[in-house]
């Protein structure tokens, strides 16, 4: 009982003590700590005599004060060099990972697709308190052609500030110039010619006489495609009871040529079957007239080749219906040229959605600001599905500059400063919705661009090209934001509140904590290795402090005899404890740390990376493990201390 | 050695050696026994548990030493008077009965305060030299200084001044186990006087010393007592030393056969 109140008021002086420092000013603190130090309680030794004291009979036994101060030295050196192994591990990861910037840098997506990531949106974040920059990349396929040979690429349409916060690292020449992110949108003149040319088509033909079957409906010559696989009727006259010469193979990489002509009507969705009524009550549709390759069938959905005599495959001129029919504008028809010359594999390989099929339901054509919407509904007889192909042009061809990253080159096998100032040409293809109002594939014309840089990535072929180019065809939703804050402190806060306008981000803090915590438990495995070795040390120094104990009883009887308080010898004892753990701990830490700089070193005349070290130790752990040497220390000397404490005067009065 | 080398027969030597009479001539003379009281030691009786047994040690000892006096307290082997020496320092609490120290009841202290009591009124040498083997001699002396609060400048000075008081001053930085026995006790002298206590306690001091060291220290003991008129008790079996002490106290199986004084 007496013990436990006595243990209390200790702890509460202490407490007392300790409030009592916190009201000190610097000065007073030094002064009290050194009353501390020096002033002896009544009857009892100062602070700096049990100091003195311990240290003269740690020095009393000098071989084996060192035995047992390299004992605790070496556990402390492998907890800090063991440990520091992990830091630096760590070090080396988080490296990896971290760019300048991105300890305040966030990734915002947007995870539901009725929340677009949009220039409001940007708007809104750069309104948040502790936000410094956003900066927005557009991700979508593209195909890439460089000296004859095409490449499907990933196409990363950045802001200029994008680059500052992704930071891939320049392997050679320059990002892209200011210039070539300078707004700009569809040259109005062109835009309008393309949408009267449009127009034309759209509009219904009303002649004040009766039309003729056979005869045409415009003069020009139209491109059109049938779709892929589709195997559609060809007949003699532009009759539905006329003969069938044979069918036409449908293919997206196979455009074909030929002039609307009136004929009989048919059933269709839209009002091609029966686009007009003449004043005899007759329903007019409209056909196509082409030279056609023809197939015949020779089961149901089994076709082959018609070929004659000569072996070649029969080619005749016949008539369509417009069922399942497109037909191709302009810009439409310039980007199946192109897709023809390429073999047609962008769609089958740049779009997820496998092939694309186009499919023609008359001149039904919407059209939007920049984009031209050619094929809108599906007409085929078949009840098959097929995406819609929709086409836009990007208007400005000068000045364009694209940055590649090193697995392009790598593809092609060349090297940077054969590409860098060399021209490339780029194709878009957009997915669905990415500009509104459009809900299928999109494709661009192909524009050429000049190679500036090269990024390292050796992983994925991408391409960087500047923001405002897919902007000009009305991209308005963007992939990504990057979105940086003020400083690492508010980044928490700026993603809660973006998290809160219903977006995602992401973090590479997220993956720093992951990376943390896995390295927190190789810390933890490593550091009770070394701890171990530091037990091994606790049991070795309990001996030596038990054994100069006993060795040491009849001098503590004469202390006692002398006016020692036991107090005073528990003190004795556990000042030596503690100073062995004391300079145990500060050499084991020391030592711990050299060995680990000294690999360090060693490392580094084999690597060339010169900014990685194998071993880091953060001071805060070196204190810590100090602490936790000096703790040892304390913990070992209680009971030898509690022992000499009990040690009778009488010792020293009992003759040998 | 050159002790040994003159030793001609033993009676001889011994003459020579304790020539009381002539220490006595190099003394001051004898002092009044004065009327008080330092140590009173009241119907004191210890028991020992010795192999299962109880064995009284003491039996009913009662004594007063008074001020002044050089008490020789000589008997036997195990007749118990190191026992009430221990019982006086305040480390062998009595079976029953009390020692005061003036008018301080020992036992009523706790074990903090019957210490700090013992290191301000008592000081102590030993039959053997015991020493702090850490420390040099000095600082040995300055040990209970230390423990009294006094700060080391002031506490090295006052052990360097008991220190030339028993001409040890030269040897002040060695370590104690560097000297000669003799020495080691007058140096356990110089440590026992360093707090300038009540009563000097000394038991058997000559016990582990040549007989010309022994002379030396006993000497030193009683010139402390006619001169500085210090308090001082010794316990020994040697009883040559009778006649130099004012009061001789005889003990033999825990009880006080002889007690006079001059």
């Amino acid at each position: 009982m007496n013990k436990v109140s006595k243990f209390l008021k200790t702890i509460l002086s202490v407490v007392m003590s300790l409030r009592k420092v916190r009201l000190m000013s610097p000065r007073q603190m030094v002064l009290s700590a050194k009353k501390w130090w020096k002033t002896p309680r009544q009857g009892s030794l100062s602070n700096k005599a049990v100091y003195n004291l311990a240290l003269r009979n740690l020095r009393n036994q000098p071989s084996r004060t060192a035995m047992t101060v390299t004992a605790i030295a070496m556990g402390t050196a492998a907890v800090v060099f063991l440990v520091s192994f992990a830091y630096g591990l760590q070090d080396i990861v988080t490296k990896r990972l971290v760019s300048p910037n991105s300890m305040r840098l966030t990734d915002v997506v947007s995870s539901t697709t009725s929340l677009a990531l949009t220039d409001k949106t940007i708007d809104d974040i750069k309104k948040i308190d502790g936000v410094d920059d956003v900066a927005q990349m557009i991700s979508l396929a593209g195909s890439l052609t460089l000296s004859d040979s095409r490449l499907d690429v990933v196409v990363l349409s950045v802001g200029q500030n994008y680059f500052n916060y992704a930071s891939p690292s320049l392997v050679s020449g320059a990002w892209m110039s200011p210039e070539a992110f300078t707004k700009y949108t569809g040259a109005t003149g062109e835009l309008s010619s393309l949408v009267g040319e449009v127009a034309g088509y759209s509009t219904d033909t009303q002649n004040s006489e009766d039309p003729v079957k056979g005869d045409l409906i415009e003069e020009d010559e139209q491109s059109f495609l049938i779709d892929d696989d589709e195997y559609l009727p060809v007949r003699e006259r532009p009759e539905r009871t006329s003969r069938l010469l044979g069918y036409i193979r449908g293919s997206v990489l196979k455009s074909y040529k030929g002039k609307l002509v009136w004929g009989g009507d048919y059933n269709s969705v839209d009002s091609s079957g029966k686009t007009y009524l003449s004043q005899e009550g007759e329903w007019f549709g409209k056909w196509m007239r082409a030279k056609i390759p023809l197939y015949k069938e020779l089961v149901s959905t089994i076709y082959e080749p018609m070929i004659d005599e000569a072996g070649q495959q029969v080619t005749r001129q016949g008539f369509l219906t417009l069922n399942s029919v497109k037909i191709l504008n302009k810009t439409q028809e310039y980007v199946q040229e192109g897709m023809e010359k390429i073999g047609g594999q962008v769609l089958g390989e740049a779009t997820e959605a496998g092939v694309t099929q186009i499919s023609v339901a008359g001149m039904n054509s919407t059209v939007s600001a920049e984009l031209v919407k050619v094929a809108v509904q599906e007409t085929t007889d078949h009840a098959t599905a097929s995406a819609e192909l929709s086409l836009v042009e990007i208007k400005r061809v000068e000045g364009k500059e694209v940055v590649v990253t090193s697995a392009l080159l790598n593809t092609f096998k060349l090297k940077p400063e054969e590409v860098i100032g060399k021209t490339v040409t780029l194709q878009y293809i957009l997915s669905g919705g990415q500009i509104p109002g459009s809900s299928g594939r999109v494709l661009t014309n192909v524009v050429q661009y000049k190679v500036t840089g090269v990024v390292k990535d050796d992983k994925k072929p991408m391409v960087y090209v500047p923001v405002q180019d897919l902007q000009s065809v009305g991209v308005d939703k963007y992939s990504q934001l990057k979105v940086l804050a003020k400083d690492s402190t508010s980044l928490p806060g700026v993603r809660e509140k973006i998290q809160a306008m219903g977006f995602s981000t992401q973090s590479i803090m997220d993956t720093l904590a992951q990376v943390d915590r896995l390295f927190r438990v190789m810390r933890f495995l490593l550091g009770a290795f070394g701890f171990t070795a530091l037990v091994v040390a606790l049991f070795g120094m309990f001996n030596t402090l038990t054994i100069s104990l006993l060795e040491r009883s009849r001098e503590v009887g004469v202390m006692k005899t002398l006016g020692t308080v036991d107090r005073d010898i528990f003190r004795l004892f556990m000042a030596e404890s503690v100073l062995i753990g004391i300079i145990g701990g500060t050499s084991g830490v020391v030592v711990g740390n050299l060995v680990g700089k000294t690999v360090n070193l060693l490392s580094m005349l084999w690597r060339e990376d010169k900014t990685i070290n194998l071993f880091k130790t953060p001071t805060l752990f070196a204190l810590g493990v100090l602490l936790l040497a000096i703790g040892v220390g304390f913990a070992t000397g209680l009971y030898p201390a509690m022992r000499a404490k009990k040690i009778s005067a009488l010792n020293a009065l009992r003759y040998e | 050695m050159l002790y040994a080398m003159n030793k001609k027969t033993d009676s001889e030597s011994i003459k020579r050696i304790i020539d009381i009479e002539a220490v006595e001539k190099s003394l001051a003379p004898k002092r009044p026994r004065s009327h008080h009281v330092v140590v009173k030691a009241e119907k004191v009786q210890i028991t020992f548990l010795v192999g299962g047994k109880h064995q009284k040690i003491l039996k009913n000892v009662s004594i007063s030493l008074y001020a002044g006096e050089f008490v020789v307290i000589y008997g036997p082997s195990g007749c118990g008077k190191s026992t009430l020496l221990h019982s006086i320092l305040g480390l062998e609490k009595p079976s029953k009965g009390k020692i005061f120290l003036r008018d301080q009841d020992l036992y009523k202290l706790d074990d903090d305060k019957r210490t700090n009591f013992r290191r301000e009124k008592i000081g102590m040498v030993f039959q053997q030299s015991n020493w702090i083997k850490s420390l040099n001699v000095w600082e040995n002396v300055a040990y209970p200084l230390l423990l009294s609060g006094y700060d080391e400048e002031s506490a090295k000075l006052r052990s360097m001044e008991v220190l030339r008081e028993v001409a040890m001053d030269s040897v002040a930085t060695k370590k104690p186990a560097e000297l000669s026995g003799g020495q080691q006790q007058r140096v356990a002298l110089a440590r026992a006087l360093s707090t300038d206590p009540w009563i000097i306690m000394a038991d058997e001091p000559t016990g582990n010393l040549d007989t010309a060291s022994s002379t030396e220290i006993v000497t030193i003991l009683a010139r402390l007592n006619r001169e500085h008129g210090r308090t001082v008790i010794m316990v020994t079996h040697d009883m040559n030393f009778l006649p130099l002490a004012t009061r001789r106290v005889g003990i033999v199986d825990g009880e006080i056969v002889d007690d006079d004084h001059d």
